[in-house]
């Protein structure tokens, strides 16, 4: 399953490739990481339909999580994809944003990387 | 015994100006049309007046009916009020009674006197003054007599009233010619007679003192012309009084001479014309001349009827009674004098006590209000000093709480930098322990080679696990840095300046104040925009105040962008908040522009911006010293200066300017 990782933070790519350093040695899992909302929403045009599931961060400097959220909901060519929300601030209210936006699920920060393990292998898709 | 001369009081022509002076001639002509008149209809007051000048034509031929209308004219001037007709009235019932009672006659003149006074009415006082002049003249009261002659002719002259001055002036020359002082006595005749002629009044008391002064010079022949021309005018407009004068003046003239059949005859003209006008005085003194006149004769018997006459006359005139009365009257008259004077001063001495008294018992209300003033502005100013003093300790305290306040701001973002490093140190640790553990065959892949050791996978794990202690060590590095920079900001007292380079604090406060804003609202996402000159002066500032400063600034921009869009929320999808952040070189120093496209402000908020605990932020939510502080800190404390620029619905730019 291809997953896109999108945080401003860049240490989280070598976070979450040692995280999952099993499940990407058995080819399981699949991890591409975007540190902007514009670059992620970039690499998501040049290959639509690869990426199943796309984890992000709601505070970015310039274009938002949730504002990625909106493009990717917008531009129909691109399959349904699942996103998941991380955010430092884990309040009702951008929880209810996030889902209105057409999330699929959403994560605080710190991330818990065994309940990211669990909801991704209980993901539908899968 | 001595002339006793009469002098007049009143002539027909100084009646009231109301009524037409008549001309002298046809005084008796005059006299029927003012009684014509008096039948006609008229109001209460011309009745009173012409019952006054009727009583003045009458005075010159009968002084007992003179008497009765100036009476009928003092009785309906009382009833209906008329004070001027009053005062009038006593003046002509007092000289048609100068005769009969002199006594009575001064207690009217005097009592007209003061109504006139009391009136106002300068006319009528000269008038009085006049008369009550004759009566001491009469009195042989030299001093006395002259003085009220004097001031009559004294207001005369003021009112500019010439033909009462003439006959002030005749009455004067008539006293000095009583008086002895014949120089003067021709004097003032023939002033009065000049101011006659040029008037054409009459002339007839004027020629007989002209008369006088000639006959006692001796010039028989001028004396006795004068006194034929008084006697013609007299005639003429039938002035009884000025008649016996004249007579009298020859008889005495032919007495002188020791003609003493004209001496009589001219006398007993005189004595006639003296009972006729009920003029006692004249008829007197036309007595005494016969009486001489007859004694000289060698005719006792006549002698003696006019001696007897003489002193019925004397007795009338001068009884005792009436002397005594006049005296009495005079006393009376000083006694009311000095009684007013001493009742006068008696009131004066009442107000002062009652003025010191009052005074006093004023001071006294002063004093205690004083004091009470004195303790109520103690109490008010203990009162001012205790509110003064909360006041001083509530602005503390909000000066505090706003320290606080930005204080929470900067840990918030603070909290949030350290939260990510400290996540990674322990994520690293974690993964590294996972690591540990599939290296030491703990959780050993079933699917793997067996026991056999995997070298290629143990690289793999060893590599993993430098690079997490590297990571590890790196983030907790930035853990350090972040918790420095909070001791920094946080270290109170005196600030320290430094020379630093304005875009890194500019860079450093934007982050943090991003921080802090997205700790408190997650639901604005600015665009920000920095545009930071390279190679600017270094500035010298007191980093941690600069600091705060510009997150203020940052904080408010922010703030202004969130109001906006939480406004604009519903129908504004082409809104974007944008927050600009730019410096550069100006001369003398550096600028900091931070622009945000937010509210903006209008002119009148604009202008207490950088007033103390102003602020358009709901109650609770700012102390309205954030901006106060800033200027504060930027102008006093750094020289610089901070502006602000800005347009209701475009957005807000702060200016901030330090000098290099």
């Amino acid at each position: 399953m291809q997953i896109l990782v999108v945080d401003d933070e860049t240490d989280v790519r070598d976070l979450f490739q040692q995280r999952f350093r099993r499940e990407i040695r058995s080819g399981e899992l699949s991890f591409n990481f975007a540190f902007s909302g514009e670059e992620a929403l970039a690499y998501l045009r040049a290959r639509p339909s690869e990426v199943l599931l796309i984890l992000s961060d709601i505070n970015m400097p310039g274009m938002s999580g949730l504002e990625l959220l909106g493009h990717v909901q917008q531009e129909g060519h691109m399959p349904p994809t699942t996103m998941m929300m991380i955010t430092a601030y884990g309040d009702d209210n951008s929880r209810q944003q996030a889902l209105s936006l057409g999330a699929t699920d959403f994560l605080t920060k710190p991330l818990d990387f065994a309940v990211l393990r669990q909801k991704l292998q209980e993901l539908p898709l899968h | 015994m001595g002339l006793l001369l009469a002098v007049p009081g009143r002539a027909a022509h100084a009646a009231p100006p109301a009524l037409a002076t008549p001309p002298p001639a046809v005084s008796h002509v005059v006299l029927d049309s003012l009684r014509q008149l008096l039948r006609l209809p008229q109001t209460n007051y011309d009745r009173v007046l012409l019952l006054c000048q009727v009583s003045d034509q009458l005075w010159t031929q009968r002084t007992d009916s003179a008497a009765v209308y100036a009476q009928r004219a003092l009785v309906l001037a009382r009833r209906v009020g008329y004070r001027h007709g009053e005062g009038e009235a006593l003046n002509r019932l007092g000289a048609a009674l100068r005769e009969s009672n002199l006594a009575h006659s001064l207690e009217l003149f005097q009592q007209s006197l003061r109504i006139a006074r009391a009136t106002r009415d300068q006319a009528l006082t000269a008038q009085n003054l006049r008369s009550i002049g004759i009566i001491y003249v009469y009195l042989r009261d030299r001093r006395q007599g002259l003085s009220y002659y004097f001031q009559a002719l004294k207001i005369g002259e003021q009112l500019r009233d010439e033909r009462r001055v003439v006959i002030e002036l005749s009455n004067i020359g008539l006293a000095y010619d009583v008086f002895g002082q014949l120089d003067s006595a021709q004097l003032y005749q023939t002033r009065a007679l000049a101011l006659a002629r040029r008037l054409h009044t009459p002339t007839n008391y004027i020629l007989y003192g002209l008369g006088n002064a000639a006959r006692r010079r001796g010039e028989v022949a001028l004396a006795r012309r004068y006194y034929r021309q008084s006697v013609a005018e007299s005639k003429k407009v039938g002035h009884l009084r000025s008649l016996n004068f004249a007579y009298v003046g020859l008889a005495e003239l032919y007495q002188q001479l020791g003609r003493l059949d004209s001496s009589i005859y001219y006398a007993r003209l005189g004595c006639q014309a003296g009972r006729t006008n009920g003029f006692l005085r004249g008829v007197l003194n036309a007595s005494t001349l016969l009486t001489k006149d007859f004694k000289r004769r060698g005719q006792p018997d006549s002698a003696l009827k006019y001696q007897s006459l003489v002193l019925v006359m004397k007795d009338t005139l001068f009884g005792q009674e009436k002397v005594m009365r006049l005296q009495n009257l005079n006393y009376r008259e000083q006694q009311r004098a000095q009684q007013a004077a001493a009742a006068q001063a008696a009131l004066r001495a009442r107000y002062r006590t009652l003025a010191l008294v009052g005074g006093l018992l004023g001071l006294l209300v002063l004093a205690v209000i004083l004091a009470r003033h004195g303790r109520q502005q103690e109490r008010a100013r203990r009162a001012l000093e205790a509110s003064l003093a909360e006041l001083k300790t509530a602005q503390d305290q909000l000066v505090q709480r706003e320290k606080m306040a930005f204080l929470g701001e900067l840990t918030a973002g603070i909290a949030h930098e350290l939260q990510n490093p400290l996540n990674f140190v322990k994520n690293f640790a974690e993964v590294s322990t996972g690591l540990v553990d599939e290296i030491t065959g703990e959780q050993r892949d079933p699917t793997g080679p067996g026991p056999a050791r995997n070298t290629a996978l143990e690289a793999e794990i060893l590599t993993g696990l430098k690079q997490n202690l590297l990571q590890i060590s790196q983030h907790g590095q930035r853990a350090t840095s972040i918790i420095k920079g909070m001791l920094e900001h946080s270290r109170t007292g005196t600030g320290q300046r430094e020379p630093i380079t304005l875009n890194t604090l500019v860079s450093d406060s934007l982050r943090l104040a991003q921080q802090g804003l997205r700790t408190k609202d997650q639901a604005v996402e600015v665009q920000v925009t920095t545009a930071l000159a390279p190679g600017l002066p270094a500035v010298s500032v007191v980093p941690l105040d600069m600091g705060r400063v510009l997150i203020n600034l940052f904080t408010n921009a922010f703030y202004a962008l969130q109001q906006r869009q939480r406004q604009l929320s519903a129908a504004a999808a082409d809104y974007r908040p944008e927050l600009t952040v730019s410096t550069r070189a100006v001369p003398g120093g550096v600028e900091v522009r931070i622009r945000d496209n937010g509210m903006g402000m209008p002119a009148e908020v604009q202008a207490r911006v950088f007033q103390p605990f102003f602020t358009t932020k709901p109650v609770g939510e700012g102390t309205g010293l954030g901006l106060s502080l800033s200027h504060d800190i930027v102008t006093t404390g750094h020289g610089g200066t901070l502006r602000v620029e800005s347009r209701e619905g475009e957005g807000t730019e702060f200016i901030l300017t330090l000098p290099a």
